[in-house]
């Protein structure tokens, strides 16, 4: 459904991309090799609506370690994979205490651009 | 060649680009101020020791400007991460052609090759694949400024 948002995951809980996409991936419903998974992150403003939550740093971690990357001035961070990186159980968190809500996009036409 | 040794290969050409020591790896410029630019894909390990090794911290924030070649940052570019252990992570920059990116010295996330990619401005995900249509940046550079750790 375009446009639609899913939140996933307790705040402090790390989630695991594959677990999250492989049946969407086999059911043809996301193509990592065709389209980008937009993650974004909000929080809850002062009258109770979520607002994005710009320069806040979500973590990815793989099997190797881990890094983060800062979310841009709409909240957003815009990732790209191929099949690999997909099914590599990357998975992403963030900072406790920061009340941070992760909503994947989807999409197809990307909201970015 | 494992990612630890290519490190220890790499580090004294960019240590050559600490101030005062008067020349730069052919495929390294000093950018202005604090920045190094990046002519062709690099290795992030070998940024990262650099970068750890001029840092106190235990965290670095590096901050990469993908520019074109008049020096002027892309918008909506994509900073690819070709990872040596297999899989490519890209992320997009922002409007500027900037993302920051948060490395902690205890978790660090093993080696990638990184440079950047470009989709056409107006770009369809529904007509045509991103890996038919994205292509290498030509004639730019990655700028890298290293920010305190968190």
């Amino acid at each position: 459904m375009p446009g639609h948002a899913r939140d996933r995951g307790a705040e402090d809980e790390p989630l695991d991309l594959t677990d999250d996409l492989y049946h969407r991936i086999k059911a043809g419903l996301f193509q990592p090799t065709r389209e980008p998974l937009v993650l974004r992150l909000t929080r809850a403003g002062e009258d109770g609506r979520e607002v994005p939550a710009r320069g806040e740093y979500a973590m990815f971690s793989r099997d190797e370690g881990s890094f983060g990357v800062r979310s841009d001035d709409h909240g957003a961070i815009v990732v790209h994979m191929d099949m690999e990186a997909a099914l590599s159980h990357l998975s992403v968190n963030t900072p406790r205490d920061r009340g941070l809500v992760r909503e994947f996009h989807e999409d197809p036409r990307h909201p970015i651009r | 060649m494992s990612w630890q040794v290519r490190t220890l290969l790499v580090v004294p050409c960019l240590l050559l680009l600490a101030p005062g020591c008067g020349r730069s790896a052919p495929n390294t410029e000093r950018g202005r101020g604090d920045t190094l630019d990046q002519l062709e894909p690099f290795g992030l390990a070998a940024v990262l020791t650099s970068a750890f090794g001029a840092s106190a911290s235990g965290s670095v924030e590096l901050a990469f400007e993908a520019c074109d070649a008049a020096g002027k940052g892309i918008p909506f570019a994509l900073l690819e991460l070709n990872w040596e252990e297999g899989g490519r992570t890209a992320f997009q920059t922002d409007e500027s052609g900037t993302i920051r990116m948060l490395f902690h010295a205890s978790a660090l996330p093993g080696d990638a090759t990184v440079w950047v990619r470009i989709l056409p401005i107006g770009h369809s995900f529904i007509a045509v694949e991103r890996d038919d249509a994205w292509r290498p940046l030509t004639a730019g550079r990655v700028r890298i400024s290293v920010l305190p750790g968190h």
